[in-house]
């Protein structure tokens, strides 16, 4: 077996076992580090598709920024492993036979689909991610923000104490 | 790359909205009360409106933007109208409601406009990318609007429900996307995908790309299965944006679907073919009526009754989609013609429903509406003049819509049955239609009736109620603004 | 053309828009004032129009008034126009002066009503919309009429919405009539893509000329005329109260009594006939058509009649008359005989709103009870009202001279005469017409115990209400005199030719440019039918005469007594009477008993009305067991749902439906007849099951010429190279 498909399988089965592990682990920590590896797993592979850019991203934004900030509330707030988890319903039966109805359907889809495959030219994108998100992607870019916005609003909207309450 | 002053004038109106939403939350910020957050908010809409208008006056052709990001054309630019006229009418409807209810914030004026910008980058959108942000803009204002209402506990659940929901639906969107861009080999442009998608249609996974895309499509019009978060989102909204979603964010979705559908799917091979999506939609449609119209029959909850109602119309509105992938002539300016019609008459049905209720007496209960015909006979013959048309009966702008959606369908002989099921399905609505409509006139009151009075409100009533009813007695003029025409005799 | 044809829907609405909106501030008097004006205006412009176009009106196609383009889009065009020819303005004349009477009387029975102006805004309001129906040159404007009067009545039924009974007696009514409505819209839009047009004119002229876009086969080897014509009849049941829709109309006597006789009597209730009689020419195109219209009209005359004759609420026995009644005239229309159909609409509206006054009038006597079992003698102290219902009920038992008997022979000699059935249904017509006979008798029989029980013999009130009764005021009796006049005199319009050559037929030849040819009846038959039928109907009152002249008599009340009395009374003197008893009165009142419990009750109102109920709440619930409020249910019905989408496109799906066409030794196959779109599929035929694919390719159809008879097996494997899934279809064949 060539060492990058080798690579390829090891990044692959860290996504997908870290994925499964989020909504399995009972202990909300081993959810975060679940959540970890899929998101590492995710960015060997961008690695493998040599999308650079991408793939420093998802490790400076994801991990550096997302996760670890979900790490640190996980580890600040106090007794977050006592805590009565309301909705017990992990409902592992329905959720196989779902998994299985979905999940057979697309492998179905992938594996009669004709692919077609092209050996990528590897030369760093990082230039042309640049010049696209300030020229041809402007517009939408520009539209983000509005979108970006309104999070930061909605984020101190739902988390601000209500003035009027007392 | 430059971008034209033309093509800055002519997404004048979207700029407008998003530029006054931003200045609105400085204000906020700045002045004392929230009254001049609101002027600006509302003076915005109005501004944008005119500006919808000298673009609608201005030319007849349409004009793609940013190399086909967007597009304006009249289609688009009748949308607009109909999303601002949405934004205004919840404007108005949600101050006084959120002042009675004591949750006001100056952020809700902005994230309205923020809704409505994102709606109207949807109705323009003819690539991928914009119909993704589009409706992401859109979709987060809703999340935010259906939690602000703190102290109602089901406003944070169906905040919730809706956001988890929405994420999932998103993600369909966004892989649906990612399908599509790799099976046509790099197109994201609506135009682009028509032309390749003929030879793309031979890969299953640029069919479930499509697929992908219209289950994204279809969960923001909440058409089942895919609807399950509309009644506890609606229910938990405060009761003025539960209106905007029912009218505002349907009409953008549907907006948006018609573009999808009407340039990037239209190859007949892909609508028609093989299990295609004229055919899964048909099917879609008939089970979102029926199962919209079922569930709406024993709910006790106004709120709720009208979030299932809406879901039903959801099914309706589908059937001017199908017609339209039937290549109907005529059918795109039903479809139009309706949304009109349903985004007034829902305006007006909740702003009655935010007008009767008080910071301690929410009277979401159908028998909490007994007698209101005894006291306030205005709003009852208001509210039961919107409730036919919501039922479809003439002379009701509702009617109008129904009729031309169905007429454009029963031009396909295939359609026939899908007709005859809406037909009987607006039947069976009729039935908890007029529970209400009982309970105001022929029940005595069991509470006094105490609304609190409003001017905005009263003007929002007022002018849905003249419109539903101008809608049904002369549908001509909206009728010929929706099939694009300049109507001079104005 | 005149433009004042538009105030005529115009004043009452204007007027009821009034009077919803200002009508609380206004004293009673203005309230009527304005109402009775209004409606009475109405009356004077059309009789004014009428008269001044006279001659226009019966030669041409009639006055249009065109009030504007109503709505247009594509190909649609739609214009808000009204037009008077010589039927709409006959109907618009009898709705504005009946309805103008009923306003008058209206004044007099609701003295003492809270809602008064409510009540008077919505009778402008249905006296507006049935104008708009009549008046109406499109099929939308007659809709939105139609849709109009459909609302009034709702809101007029359940006018007394204390009692939890007329509430929903009323929203019975209402949503009976939706069903119709569907017919209505349906046949509309099949209309519209057939012809391309709604208009009522050109949809005539293109079915008079035969047009092939009209007779062109739709579903099941039937033209597109006979499937419009049949939905929209099926408008006509629900609007007209024809089996099996007609359940609301018994229960819609809830609402006042003025109301039933301007509504459920006169105007609302025809409409359906006159939406038969105008689009008449489509009719005449789908012989099928008519015949399940006249079919439908003759069962449901009989059926009503027998029920009518075991009721004993004064306005119940009404109901089922004017159900009945109904049936008579879509026997009239159904039979080509528009214009006896017509005539039938416009002696009923006169008789049948004086027995409703009437009726009316007894129950104010009678402090509001309409039980006829507690009435008897009444004539004595109601002089005018019994005076006018004599008039009326000899009208409806169709007693020579009066004017039921001329539109009711004018319906059964049509209907003996007809041909429009054509060679084939040639039976239906004289069959319908002995059935007709028969509801006569019937309708002779219980019209008869009704005016027996409450205006002879003794009176069987009790003391309080006997010392009360009067007679009522003027307001009341005047209109009811009127009424008892027309019911008098309205035959002359259609006096049979055989009576009177010159005077013969008015109404027919008045309306033959609007309606079209009409059945030929001979001269010996009209006789014929007029002798058999004044014979029938003195028969009636003679039959009724002798079980209840006076109350109740012995053999009335013999069967009404318990069951261990029988056998003592056969042994009893009057063994003729027993005679009846058991082949006459104790079979009809059984038949009635069952027709009416079986029927009525269980059949219609458990499973019918009742069963949808049923299932509508069960469906209801199930729906809301899913709707449990769990993110993770709602999450797996998405994944669900888009696993089932994923599945429908994915599926291998097929033309199913295989065609094999034989000549002699060669076997065509074709699959393209095939709902499924059959492009990019890729077929192998197998002719003779020998597992060798004779023709493969992308052609779905394919021939075989076999070299001998027998059996052989046909497999068609159908491929979808998209999917590499196939699947395979077998057949037998046999070649002689």
């Amino acid at each position: 077996m060539p060492t990058n498909l080798v690579v390829f399988y090891l990044f692959a089965l860290a996504a997908v076992v870290g994925a499964a592990g989020v909504p399995m682990s009972k202990n909300i920590f081993w959810s975060a580090m679940g959540l970890l590896s899929a998101l590492v797993g995710v960015a060997g592979l961008y690695v493998l598709l040599s999308a650079d850019f991408l793939a420093v991203t998802q490790l400076l934004v994801y991990i550096g920024g997302v996760l670890v900030l979900i790490i640190f509330a996980v580890m600040l707030t106090s007794q977050i492993k006592e805590i009565e988890v309301s909705n017990q319903n992990v409902g592992l039966v329905s959720g196989a036979i779902l998994f299985a109805l979905t999940g057979t359907l697309l492998c179905f889809v992938a594996i009669w689909a004709p692919w077609k495959v092209v050996l990528l030219q590897s030369h760093e994108t990082t230039t042309d991610i640049g010049n696209g998100l300030l020229g041809a992607w402007l517009l939408p870019f520009e539209v983000t923000s509005v979108v970006l916005l309104a999070t930061l609003i909605g984020a101190i909207v739902v988390a601000r104490k209500e003035i009027k309450e007392d | 790359m430059t971008i034209a002053a033309a093509q800055i004038v002519a997404l004048s109106p979207l700029l407008m909205i998003t530029g006054v939403g931003c200045l609105a939350l400085l204000l906020d910020t700045m002045a004392k009360g929230r009254a001049p957050a609101l002027w600006l908010a509302q003076l915005g809409c109005v501004a944008a409106l005119l500006a919808v208008a000298n673009q609608w006056m201005g030319s007849g052709s349409s004009q793609p933007i940013w190399s086909g990001m967007l597009i304006v054309d009249r289609m688009a630019l009748f949308l607009d109208g109909v999303l601002i006229i949405a934004a205004l009418a919840t404007l108005l409807v949600a101050a006084p409601f959120m002042r009675e209810h004591e949750f006001e914030h100056g952020e809700h004026y902005a994230l309205v406009l923020f809704a409505t910008a994102g709606g109207m980058t949807v109705v323009h959108a003819t690539h991928l990318l914009s119909l993704l942000i589009g409706i992401e803009t859109m979709s987060l204002a809703a999340y935010l609007l259906v939690a602000s209402w703190r102290r109602q506990p089901a406003g944070a659940e169906g905040a919730l429900k809706y956001l988890l929901l929405g994420a999932f639906a998103a993600g369909f969107l966004v892989y649906g996307t990612a399908l599509v861009y790799g099976t046509t080999g790099g197109e994201m442009s609506y135009a682009g995908i028509a032309a390749r998608a003929a030879r793309a249609a031979d890969n299953p996974l640029f069919i479930m790309g499509a697929y992908f895309l219209l289950t994204g499509m279809l969960f923001k019009i909440a058409a089942v299965p895919f609807h399950m978060w509309a009644p506890d989102a609606y229910e938990g909204a405060p009761t003025p944006v539960t209106g905007l979603m029912a009218s505002g964010i349907k009409v953008a979705a549907v907006g948006g679907l018609v573009r999808l559908l009407g340039s990037a799917f239209a190859n007949p091979g892909l609508a028609l073919g093989h299990a295609g999506w004229v055919r899964v939609l048909g099917g879609i449609a008939f089970a979102t009526m029926t199962w919209g119209n079922l569930a709406a029959l024993r709910q006790e909850n106004v709120k709720r009754m009208l979030a299932y109602s809406s879901i039903a119309h959801a099914g309706y509105l589908m059937i001017g989609l199908v017609a339209l992938g039937q290549k109907v002539d005529g059918a795109q300016p039903a479809l139009l013609v309706y949304l009109a019609a349903y985004a007034a008459t829902t305006l007006g049905v909740f702003t009655v429903v935010a007008w009767v209720g008080r910071r301690d007496d929410e009277r979401l209960l159908i028998r909490d509406w007994a007698g209101m015909a005894r006291t306030r006979p205005a709003v009852a013959l208001a509210m039961t003049v919107l409730l036919l048309s919501l039922a479809g009966v003439p002379p009701t702008g509702g009617f109008f819509g129904k009729f031309y959606v169905f007429r454009a369908a029963m031009q396909s002989p295939d359609l026939a049955w899908l007709v005859v099921a809406a037909v009987l399905n607006s039947l069976v609505s009729v039935y908890y239609y007029l529970r209400i409509v009982v309970a105001m006139y022929f029940r005595d009151p069991v509470r006094p009736w105490q609304p609190f009075p409003s001017v905005g409100m009263a003007i929002v009533l007022f002018v849905t109620v003249v419109v539903v009813l101008a809608l049904g007695v002369v549908p001509r003029p909206v009728v010929e603004l929706a099939a694009g025409g300049l109507v001079t005799h104005w | 053309m005149p433009s004042e044809l538009r105030m005529i829907p115009l004043l009452p609405l204007l007027s009821a828009a009034y009077l919803i909106l200002f009508g609380r501030r206004h004293s009673r008097e203005s309230v009527h004032r304005i109402a009775c004006l209004a409606v009475g205006a109405a009356f004077l412009v059309s009789a004014d129009v009428f008269f001044f176009w006279f001659p226009i009106l019966y030669q041409s196609n009639g006055l249009t008034d065109l009030v504007g383009t109503w709505l247009a889009s594509g190909d649609l065009q739609v214009d808000l126009a009204l037009r008077m020819d010589a039927l709409s303005g006959l109907m618009c004349l009898m709705v504005t002066f009946v309805g103008t009477l009923i306003h008058i009387y209206s004044t007099g029975y609701l003295a003492h009503e809270q809602d008064y102006a409510r009540f008077f805004a919505y009778l402008n309001l249905f006296c507006g919309a049935m104008l708009l129906l009549v008046l109406g040159d499109s099929l939308p404007v007659m809709f939105v009429g139609w849709e109009g009067v459909g609302l009034c009545s709702y809101l007029l039924i359940g006018f007394w919405y204390g009692e939890a009974a007329n509430a929903s007696a009323g929203k019975k009514a209402f949503i009976t009539n939706r069903v119709g409505d569907l017919g209505f819209l349906i046949g509309m839009f099949l209309l519209f893509r057939a012809v391309g047009t709604l208009d009522i004119p050109v949809l005539v002229d293109t079915a008079r000329a035969g047009s092939p876009s009209l007779t062109a086969a739709l579903w099941w080897g039937q033209p597109v005329a006979f499937w419009a014509a049949l939905f929209l009849f099926m408008g006509a049941v629900g609007k007209s109260a024809q089996i099996p829709l007609y359940v609301w109309l018994p229960d819609a006597m809830a609402g006042p009594t003025p109301v039933s006789a301007l509504i459920h009597a006169a105007t609302m209730v025809t409409a359906g006939v006159y939406m038969v009689a105008r689009l008449g020419a489509l009719y005449l195109l789908a012989p099928v058509a008519l015949a399940i219209v006249a079919g439908v009209g003759a069962l449901t005359a009989l059926f009503a009649a027998v029920i009518a004759l075991g009721q004993n609420d004064f306005k119940k026995v009404l109901a089922y008359s004017t159900i009945s009644q109904l049936g008579f005239m879509f026997v009239g229309v159904g039979t080509g005989n528009f214009a006896g159909g017509i005539f039938h609409l416009f002696t009923h509206a006169f008789f049948k709103a004086g027995l409703f006054l009437c009726a009316g009038s007894v129950m104010h006597a009678m402090a509001g009870s309409g039980d006829i079992t507690r009435m008897g003698g009444l004539a004595q102290k109601l002089p005018f009202t019994t005076w006018v219902f004599r008039v009326c009920w000899l009208a409806i038992c169709g007693v020579p001279i009066f004017s039921g008997f001329f539109s009711k022979d004018a319906i059964v000699a049509g209907a003996f005469a007809t041909e429009v059935f054509g060679p084939r249904l040639h039976w239906v017509g004289p069959t319908l017409g002995a059935g007709l006979l028969v509801a006569a008798l019937g309708t002779a029989f219980y019209m008869s115990r009704l005016y027996c029980l409450v205006f002879t013999g003794e009176c069987r009130a009790d003391l309080d209400t006997r010392a009360h009764l009067h007679e009522s005021p003027f307001a009341m009796v005047g209109p009811l005199l009127v009424l008892g006049l027309g019911a008098l005199l309205a035959g002359v319009m259609g006096l049979p030719p055989a009576l009177s050559r010159s005077h013969g037929d008015l109404i027919g030849r008045w309306l033959a440019t609007a309606l079209g040819r009409q059945p030929e009846v001979s001269r010996a038959l009209q006789w014929r039918v007029m002798a058999t039928s004044a014979l029938i109907a003195l028969a009636g009152i003679g039959l009724a005469w002798r079980f209840f002249g006076g109350g109740v008599r012995e053999p009335a009340r013999r069967f009404t007594a318990a069951w261990p009395h029988f056998t003592a009374a056969v042994r009893g003197k009057f063994f003729i009477d027993e005679i009846y008893d058991w082949l006459v009165v104790r079979p009809l009142r059984g038949l009635s008993r069952v027709f009416f419990l079986v029927v009525d009750r269980i059949l219609i109102d458990k499973l019918l009305v009742g069963g949808w109920t049923v299932l509508v709440d069960t469906a209801g619930r199930l729906l809301r067991l899913v709707q449990v409020g769990d993110v993770q249910r709602y999450l797996a019905i998405f994944a669900i749902g888009l696993a089932a989408l994923v599945y429908v496109m994915a599926r291998p799906v097929a033309p199913s439906e295989v065609k094999v066409r034989i000549e002699g030794r060669s076997a065509t196959v074709d699959l393209t007849e095939g709902k499924a779109a059959v492009d990019k599929l890729e077929y192998g035929f197998d002719f003779d099951g020998d597992g060798r694919e004779d023709r493969v390719g992308a052609a779905a159809n394919a021939n075989w010429l076999y070299p001998r008879p027998g059996h052989y097996q046909l497999r068609i494997r159908i491929k979808d190279p998209r999917w590499n899934t196939s699947r395979t279809i077998a057949r037998t064949i046999d070649i002689p």
